[in-house]
């Protein structure tokens, strides 16, 4: 892990349109699989819905490059894995975010987005 | 204890596509999400139930082809020519699994000039290319006669390129 601090978040840029997704539904809080499938179509209001497939492979990279920290804990009977941000995973999100806002920003100078569209 | 639907038999048939790594780890929940993926297609009716279903098969091969080829994710790996390939294969499967018809006439015209291709070279390799199973097979003359012009017969060793006339 010491040589994941060392790690800058724009290395990690850009992200995949689906590890941002997941980045940014981890924002608030910790969540198990489902409920980041879940908050990703509340948020994209259904336009972007993860199958399991794309989903739990994203995941697995975001938790191999250090992004995400994953634990387990027990909900009743079940054994369920809590998906959340590492400390890396908050800075490249961040990072992403800026990264996109310049292009929004650069889209506006050129009068392709109306201000405050 | 109910039997397994045939969808979810299929589903953990589909699982056994990745790494035995990434389905231990991820297989049960994977499942989960299915199951309560399918029942609330299931209840908008039969198209989306069975859009649900083929689009969940068709994503899990093409992330289980992914995870199979690039392995354990790498912090730094992200541009590796590993990681381009598995990408193109990703994009390779995901665009058959849309045009299966395209895909079918893709596989079966390779298969058709594959198969022709070795019939031809195992027909070459036989009648040309081996030698004879014989020891000293390039020693082996054939004999003949031929009737010349003039009515006479002529011994022809044909491999020798001489004759003899009789």
């Amino acid at each position: 892990m010491a040589a994941r601090s060392s790690v800058s978040p724009n290395s990690f840029l850009p992200l995949t349109a689906v590890s941002f997704e997941i980045l940014l539904a981890l924002v608030e809080g910790g969540r198990h699989g489902y409920d980041i499938m879940l908050e990703i179509e509340r948020r994209t209001e259904g336009r972007v819905s993860l199958n399991p497939g794309t989903l739990y492979r994203a995941l697995d990279r975001l938790v191999g490059q250090g992004l995400l920290d994953a634990a387990f804990h027990r909900v009743g009977e079940e054994r369920r894995r809590l998906f959340s941000l590492s400390p890396l995973g908050s800075a490249v999100a961040a990072a992403e975010a800026e990264r996109l806002a310049d292009q929004v920003r650069a889209a506006r100078a050129v009068r392709l987005l109306k201000r405050g569209a | 204890m109910r039997p397994l639907p045939a969808s979810e038999r299929v589903f953990r048939f589909l699982l056994c596509l990745y790494s035995s790594r990434f389905r231990h780890a991820y297989g049960a929940e994977m499942e989960q999400i299915f199951r309560r993926r399918l029942s609330r297609a299931r209840d908008r009716g039969t198209a989306a139930f069975v859009y649900e279903l083929a689009h969940a098969y068709a994503d899990l091969i093409a992330s289980a082809i992914s995870e199979r080829f690039t392995g354990p994710p790498h912090t730094t790996a992200r541009d590796s020519m590993h990681a381009t390939f598995a990408r193109d294969l990703r994009f390779a499967a995901r665009t058959f699994l849309r045009r299966p018809a395209f895909f079918a006439t893709v596989v079966l015209t390779l298969g058709l000039g594959i198969g022709a291709a070795t019939a031809i070279a195992s027909l070459v390799d036989v009648a040309i290319l081996r030698p004879l199973p014989y020891p000293n097979a390039y020693r082996l003359v054939a004999l003949g006669k031929i009737r010349s012009s003039s009515g006479r017969y002529r011994s022809q060793l044909p491999f020798c390129g001489s004759s003899v006339t009789t």
